[in-house]
């Protein structure tokens, strides 16, 4: 038996091309008959569709038909997985779930049509904020793509888990969209920013923890730097541009009523900060998959832990959270000196070949 | 004779009940309605009912399942141009739901996610929409997901829309309204942001209380925070939260079963449900067992318990700020320095009620009055 699948793509325009190859399936832009004969029972307007371009995820499998419900579950997987390589690469995109929109799954000359919540309306009317990708980015999100095939444990690291969880709910269109009338302005990428930074914090460092007097702001910086940065001369001045970032958030959350958050400049900010994010899930993506052995390390708390300093009380809260394997690390890789923290370079040098050798494989 | 120009507007409320059939006024310009079978026909668009049709959908097409709507006239509107009225009309459509979700517990589905009908009688009679996202939503396919739903009754209105004066819901829409009128201020418009998102159809209970735990912090503090912002706190979680809901029904207990973690180590045992602690969904959802908050949530029916609390809650931070942006001469008494920000001056507040200072009880008086 052979199982057609066809899964809208909501948001998703292509650029440069008409289809695009993936490893597993590609994206099309279905000719009108071919919805037609998928879908005959709907009077669909040709002028709209052509006007339209809907994307499809497109893929083919023959199989037995004891195989049929093993091929289907599958399919949502891989278009779940779809999803999370176009939100990651290039990282900037709002894009709504695919399966809120329409799928036709064709077995043999039996089509099942399966209405998600927005049923046919973004096939057919355009999308509402559009998610372009060129020949160069499909290109990218097609290698993510590919490292999320058999990446089992993806769910098992607790940090990613939770970016990618952040990563989805914030571009949820019931998050993500404002509401009717505003236009250009429809999406809110500013309280998604303060999610991701609230986010960010919550699995990079303990501020209970709080070393070399650094107040949370800076620390932010600092630990982000850690993970972000490759030259270790840089590590700084990064740390002070993505305190910029915490700042930022406090004052939305704390409310500075004179500052205009929906200015230009702080808009870029909310963009570049969720393309910044998007690159750390990545990173985690790699530490998770690829067992970076430092992480196997059993790194003591109590070693450099002002321990003497911390209540009886949170000493159980801080082991709980000394657990999250990426905080351990990132406290490891800053050492005291008289006071002031010092970056062990070795373990620095060690963590950023190791991203960038596992990089370049991903991306060759 | 120049006629005169107007625009009714019409938002359907998905979700929304009652106990028998209703219409009147919520406020002097806000009709409830649930429109006649053609009158539905006629402000939706043919495709809607062709594509339930295929499908063998009954919904709209059924006179019980027509939406409640609200109904509102723009006037004067002349001299504005085609987006100057749409501005207007989104205006008041999130003061109405904004309104309608601080007013009682309830869900119904966000109309601007939805759809919103208007008809303008200028060169004729012509019928619009400004459409959403999920416009095609068969609201049937969801019904497993919603909360307790959102319950319109009599009492809720008046017929005569004259009478009006200081109903419940006027007063509510009075706060909003207010706020409204004057600049927006980031921290308020966050707190209300994951008060909205607490209404979301696709999140599950986890996501909806996350959202309301973020917003409670937002406007208080975390439970163990030491600073808001840059301001010391000596005044604890528990107490804060007692200082400014003192109003609130059973508020010690209410209060106590909010930052209780009781059950976290027997959550699973089905004897123990009915003790959780509403911290305990907090640290399952912060701990990646959100599956497992969602169950818990559920089948105790905590979702609303901690949603009332959020309401109340945010009523009193937007009136606080609507006071100290307003009330100069009030204001001035609370000496803030102009430095703070806005939850840092809310956390001042409170401890000033707590310190007894006479300036800090009068205007949480006035607040907790104005809610009244």
């Amino acid at each position: 038996m052979t199982i057609e699948t066809f899964q809208h793509m909501p948001a998703l325009v292509l650029n440069e091309t008409e289809e695009f190859q993936l490893v597993d399936g590609s994206l099309i832009i279905p000719s009108y008959d071919l919805i037609c004969k998928l879908d005959p029972y709907y009077n669909i307007d040709e002028g709209r569709f052509q006007k339209s371009r809907p994307v499809f995820y497109y893929s083919i499998v023959d199989c037995d038909n004891s195989e049929k419900d093993f091929w289907i579950s599958s399919f949502e997987t891989t278009v779940k997985d779809l999803h999370l390589a176009l939100s990651i690469e290039p990282g900037t995109h709002l894009l709504p779930t695919p399966t809120q929109s329409i799928s036709y799954i064709r077995v043999d000359s039996k089509t099942i049509i399966k209405g998600g919540a927005f049923q046919r309306d973004w096939m057919l009317y355009g999308n509402v904020w559009p998610a372009e990708f060129d020949l160069n980015a499909l290109k990218k999100a097609n290698c993510i793509f590919d490292y999320l095939a058999d990446f089992h444990s993806i769910k098992t690291f607790e940090p990613l888990k939770k970016a990618i969880d952040v990563l989805n709910e914030t571009a949820n269109v019931e998050f993500a969209y404002k509401g009717i009338g505003y236009d250009e302005y429809c999406l809110d990428y500013k309280f998604g920013f303060v999610r991701i930074v609230q986010l960010l914090e919550s699995i990079l460092f303990a501020d209970i923890t709080k070393r070399f007097d650094l107040g949370i702001t800076d620390s932010f910086g600092l630990y982000w730097s850690l993970l972000l940065e490759p030259d270790i001369n840089m590590v700084p001045n990064t740390a002070i541009e993505l305190s910029t970032y915490y700042r930022l958030r406090s004052k939305l959350i704390h409310g500075e009523s004179h500052l205009d958050f929906d200015s230009e400049v702080n808009r870029n900010k909310y963009l570049k900060c969720r393309f910044l994010f998007a690159h750390t899930i990545k990173i985690l993506m790699i530490l998770c998959k690829e067992k970076f052995s430092c992480f196997d390390k059993k790194y003591s708390t109590i070693d450099y832990l002002p321990w003497s300093d911390v209540k009886y009380k949170e000493r159980d809260d801080i082991g709980k959270i000394m657990l999250n394997p990426l905080r351990r690390f990132l406290d490891k890789m800053l050492e005291d000196d008289g006071g002031k923290y010092k970056i062990n370079e070795e373990l620095f040098n060690e963590f950023h070949q190791f991203i960038q050798q596992k990089w370049n494989k991903i991306f060759s | 004779m120049e006629q005169d120009i107007f625009m009714n507007v019409c938002i359907p409320l998905l979700g929304v009940k009652s106990e028998e059939d209703i219409s009147g006024f919520l406020t002097k310009d806000l009709e409830v309605i649930k429109p006649s079978l053609e009158g539905w026909e006629f402000l939706n668009q043919p495709e809607v009912f062709s594509e339930q049709q295929r499908q063998g959908i009954p919904m709209m097409v059924n006179e019980e399942n027509i939406p409640y709507c609200i109904q509102f006239t723009l006037e004067d509107i002349e001299d504005k141009s085609n987006v100057q009225r749409k501005k207007e009309l989104i205006k008041i459509t999130e003061q109405v739901v904004l309104s309608l979700q601080l007013y009682k517990e309830g869900w119904f589905f966000n109309p601007q996610q939805y759809q919103l009908f208007f008809v303008l009688n200028e060169n004729g009679v012509f019928k619009g929409r400004y459409t959403g996202p999920f416009r095609q939503i068969n609201f049937d396919q969801f019904n497993g997901l919603f909360p307790k739903q959102y319950y319109l009754n009599k009492n809720d209105l008046t017929i005569n829309n004259a009478m009006i004066m200081n109903t419940p819901f006027a007063n509510t829409y009075k706060i909003v309204s207010d706020y409204n009128s004057i600049t927006p201020n980031s921290s308020v418009d966050y707190a209300i942001k994951n008060f909205r998102m607490s209404y979301n159809l696709f999140g599950g209970y986890s996501h909806r209380v996350n959202f309301l735990f973020t917003m409670i912090d937002c406007i208080l503090g975390d439970l163990k925070a030491r600073k808001i912002h840059k301001t010391q706190v000596n005044v604890r979680f528990l107490q804060r939260a007692n200082i400014i809901l003192s109003d609130y029904p059973n508020c010690d207990d209410e209060i106590n079963w909010l930052v209780s973690d009781a059950g976290k180590d027997n959550y699973k045992s089905s004897t123990e449900w009915k003790l959780i602690g509403a911290r305990v969904y907090r640290n399952l959802i912060a701990h990646g067992n959100a599956e497992d908050a969602d169950f818990l949530i559920h089948v105790n029916e905590h979702f609303e318990r901690i949603q009332n609390i959020a309401r109340h809650l945010l009523k009193k931070y937007i009136l606080f700020y609507f006071f100290t942006e307003t009330k100069p001469d009030q204001y001035n008494k609370l000496n803030f320095s102009n430095d703070k920000l806005l939850s840092e001056k809310f956390y001042l507040f409170i401890e000033g009620v707590k310190e007894q200072k006479i300036a800090h009880i009068e205007l949480l008086n006035n607040i907790n009055r104005f809610i009244c």
